[in-house]
């Protein structure tokens, strides 16, 4: 019989590192986790140290992952560090606008693909954790702008929207603003310098 | 997230097409909104229009005889 390691409610890379311990003095283990990055993860050490490698998903969205010690097990796997990376799991992001436009060449195809970009950004696995817009980029989050419904559900999903407050009143917006919170230089310098950008 | 309403989508041949259906189709007052074609239609870089599918024929007949469709399917 396996030995049970019951790695659910467990923060990454804790999964990985109970699993680890275990297999290095166990032929066989049954590893349950409660999230698909913790099973990639675990998965992954397993493979990597040659281990035979089986998945179950339970009906309570757990999953059971069976490893199995082949005879020469690779005992350097233990000792590198990257089998026991959090990789999988995604870390939060910042989207910035800094023009209505996505790219430069022409303006009308620009706003376009912007549209298409916020869009998307809606349909994503993961929403932005902050959005911010300045220069042109504020005239998005103004009340006749195409994206504003789409700028709604990603605040009411989570995201945080924030306007650079010198743009804003650069184009004469600030009777005009329909969503976001005004900002300035020392925010966006602050949030730009210690996050994960995507800018379209 | 709000796929409650029924929605369809207008394919068009263009970029270009498709920015001036957005155009012909705002300043007749049909609501139609410009997207990404779903990766399920096609993987292709392009943009499409979704209507509602209430205003199906009012928005094909706008765009009659002033942009080709390529074609109009439920989303």
């Amino acid at each position: 019989m396996p030995v049970k390691i019951d790695a659910r409610g467990q923060a990454c890379p804790m999964p990985v590192i109970m699993a680890k311990k275990a297999i290095a003095e166990n032929d066989s283990i049954v590893v349950t986790v409660d999230n698909p990055a913790a099973m990639e993860n675990v998965r992954r050490l397993g493979a990597k140290a040659g281990c035979s490698v089986q998945v179950d998903k339970n009906s309570d969205n757990c999953f059971d992952i069976y490893l199995t010690r082949s005879k020469d097990i690779d005992a350097d796997a233990f000792q590198d560090d990257d089998a026991i990376s959090c990789s999988t799991q995604k870390t939060p992001y910042v989207a910035v606008i800094s023009a209505e436009t996505m790219g430069t060449g022409d303006d009308a195809l620009g706003k376009t693909l912007m549209k298409a970009f916020i869009n998307t950004l809606i349909q994503s696995d993961e929403i932005p954790e902050k959005i911010l817009f300045y220069n042109s980029g504020v005239k998005l989050a103004a009340k006749d702008s195409d994206v504003l419904d789409d700028l709604k559900t990603l605040s009411d999903s989570g995201a945080e929207l924030l306007l650079c407050g010198t743009c804003v009143n650069f184009f004469g917006l600030s009777e005009s603003i329909g969503i976001g919170k005004l900002t300035n230089m020392y925010e966006i310098v602050s949030i730009m310098s210690s996050s994960r950008i995507i800018k379209p | 997230m709000r796929e409650t309403k029924n929605y369809n989508v207008i394919l068009f041949n263009s970029v270009s097409h498709a920015m001036l259906a957005e155009k012909l189709l705002k300043n007749s007052g049909i609501p139609n909104k410009l997207i990404p074609v779903p990766r399920h239609i096609s993987s292709d870089c392009g943009v499409c229009l979704r209507i509602l599918d209430s205003d199906k024929e009012n928005a094909t007949g706008v765009l009659e005889g002033k942009v080709a469709i390529n074609e109009v399917r439920n989303n």
